[in-house]
């Protein structure tokens, strides 16, 4: 197992390599995981505190809230 | 175009993301943890010995550095040409995936260059080109974040995104078209031992399926976002 | 003609101009963006001028190696047509082995050895286990060094 760590005395070539790559994957995961859960917190009090929104969306029309920066096609 | 555009309402592509998220995620999962554990435990190259281990991470990185942009180019046409509101969506969420995959293919790639080489870095054309494309991500991204209006950045990020993209054949060819320290790519020229081969292509479809989760998990993080902005906007009106 | 097909030639044509500029700055440029000079090229007189450094590679010539002292060594470094003799001081990379690829970076001596002052090594793209290769070579199957 020591051998294995050692990687023939270029370990501190090889397990940075790896900590690093695993390391940003890991914080890309993790940190668009929780900015996705606290962005959608903010949007349902916004639409919680826009009582025409609710209503809205009872009748199933969220599905249409046209995104902002985006613009239909005009061709 | 009519299946894009089927595509194009944000609230149906929200519903097949988070369907297929869970499913995604758990694929990744089991595909990385397959290659890296089948990585490290396969034999050490006869000629380099132990530092070619890190091919298994520099390999995905540098392949996914490119495919990621060269997708955000695709998608950069798509929102240019056919106003498509997922595309710039899709291009921004990519940038900083492939930003970070840049990062690492240079950082593993400098660690291996040192025992193998003899030196962390040249100013080959493999590794130069390689470096510009880093410099690119970040120009890509520091354009989202100067320009506030969605659609202005949007426009320039897409031409920006389009102009980099001639650098993609550069990095790919470079090792062919010019004396290179780099080595040729070799991957699936049958010149790598299956016993390297099978581990190396398990973690690329793990680095793969990584990024396709990332991205529609960012991309919805966007949808979410730009419906904030527009409540936000209305609010403010009113 | 419909906008869309306005704005796809507008970006066809703009990637093409592009393209075609970055071709011909390369092509330029190409002496420069080249790593390193092959053994023929030198020999053919393609050195830079006013004796600059530059970078000569190729492989290292079997059975051409001569140790002279504790870190002083003679070799040829070749691309089978041509060679160069290249003389360098100091710590080698492990991978330097006759057969192997190498880059010596330094200058042409007025007696046309090349005098390096880093020593580079270049590997190939293959990738396999000592087990694999011994059991090639025993087959008669391996053609590599």
């Amino acid at each position: 197992m020591a051998e294995f760590f050692a990687m023939d005395g270029y370990a501190w070539f090889v397990w940075p390599t790896y900590v690093a790559t695993l390391g940003f994957m890991a914080w890309l995961a993790i940190s668009t995981w929780r900015g996705l859960k606290a962005d959608r917190k903010v949007l349902a009090e916004l639409e919680k505190d826009a009582p025409h929104r609710a209503r809205r969306r009872e009748s199933g029309a969220t599905d249409s809230t046209p995104l902002s920066g985006t613009q239909t096609s005009d061709a | 175009m009519a299946n894009l555009h089927w595509l194009a309402n944000p609230g149906r592509f929200l519903r097949i993301a988070n369907a297929v998220l869970p499913y995604l995620g758990a694929l990744t999962a089991a595909l990385l943890a397959w290659g890296f554990f089948a990585g490290l435990s396969a034999p050490h190259d006869a000629t380099q010995g132990a530092p070619a281990k890190i091919m298994y991470v520099h390999v995905p990185s540098a392949i996914m550095s490119m495919a990621i942009f060269g997708a955000m180019a695709v998608a950069s046409a798509v929102a240019l040409i056919w106003k498509h509101p997922l595309a710039d969506i899709a291009a921004k969420a990519s940038a900083v995936i492939g930003a970070g995959f840049t990062a690492t293919t240079l950082l593993s790639g400098s660690l291996w260059g040192r025992p193998t080489w003899g030196t962390f870095w040249v100013w080959d054309a493999r590794l130069t080109s390689e470096l510009i494309l880093f410099f690119i991500y970040l120009g890509y991204i520091a354009i989202w974040q100067a320009i506030e209006d969605p659609n202005r950045a949007a426009r320039a990020a897409a031409i920006l995104c389009l102009a980099g993209s001639v650098n993609l054949p550069i990095i790919h060819y470079s090792v062919e078209w010019w004396n290179t320290l780099h080595q040729p790519a070799g991957l699936l020229q049958g010149r790598t031992d299956s016993s390297m081969a099978v581990p190396l292509l398990t973690l690329l479809a793990g680095f793969f399926s990584f990024y396709v989760t990332m991205l529609l998990w960012r991309m919805e993080r966007e949808v979410v976002g730009r419906k904030i902005r527009q409540l936000r906007l209305l609010r403010a009106q009113a | 003609m419909t906008r869309k097909r306005q704005r796809m030639i507008f970006v066809v044509s703009g990637l093409a101009a592009l393209g075609a500029a970055t071709a011909l700055v390369m092509f330029a440029l190409s002496d420069n963006i080249t790593f390193f000079r092959t053994p023929t090229e030198v020999v053919g007189g393609d050195v830079p001028p006013n004796n600059r450094n530059f970078r000569i590679g190729g492989l290292v010539e079997s059975g051409s190696v001569v140790r002279h002292g504790a870190d002083t060594i003679h070799f040829l470094v070749t691309d089978t047509r041509s060679s160069v003799k290249v003389t360098y001081t100091g710590l080698l990379p492990n991978l330097f082995k006759e057969g192997q690829g190498v880059v010596a970076e330094g200058r042409m001596g007025p007696d046309g050895v090349f005098v390096a002052n880093q020593i580079l090594a270049k590997h190939d793209e293959t990738y396999m286990p000592k087990e694999v290769i011994d059991a090639l070579k025993a087959e008669g199957q391996w053609k590599g060094q």
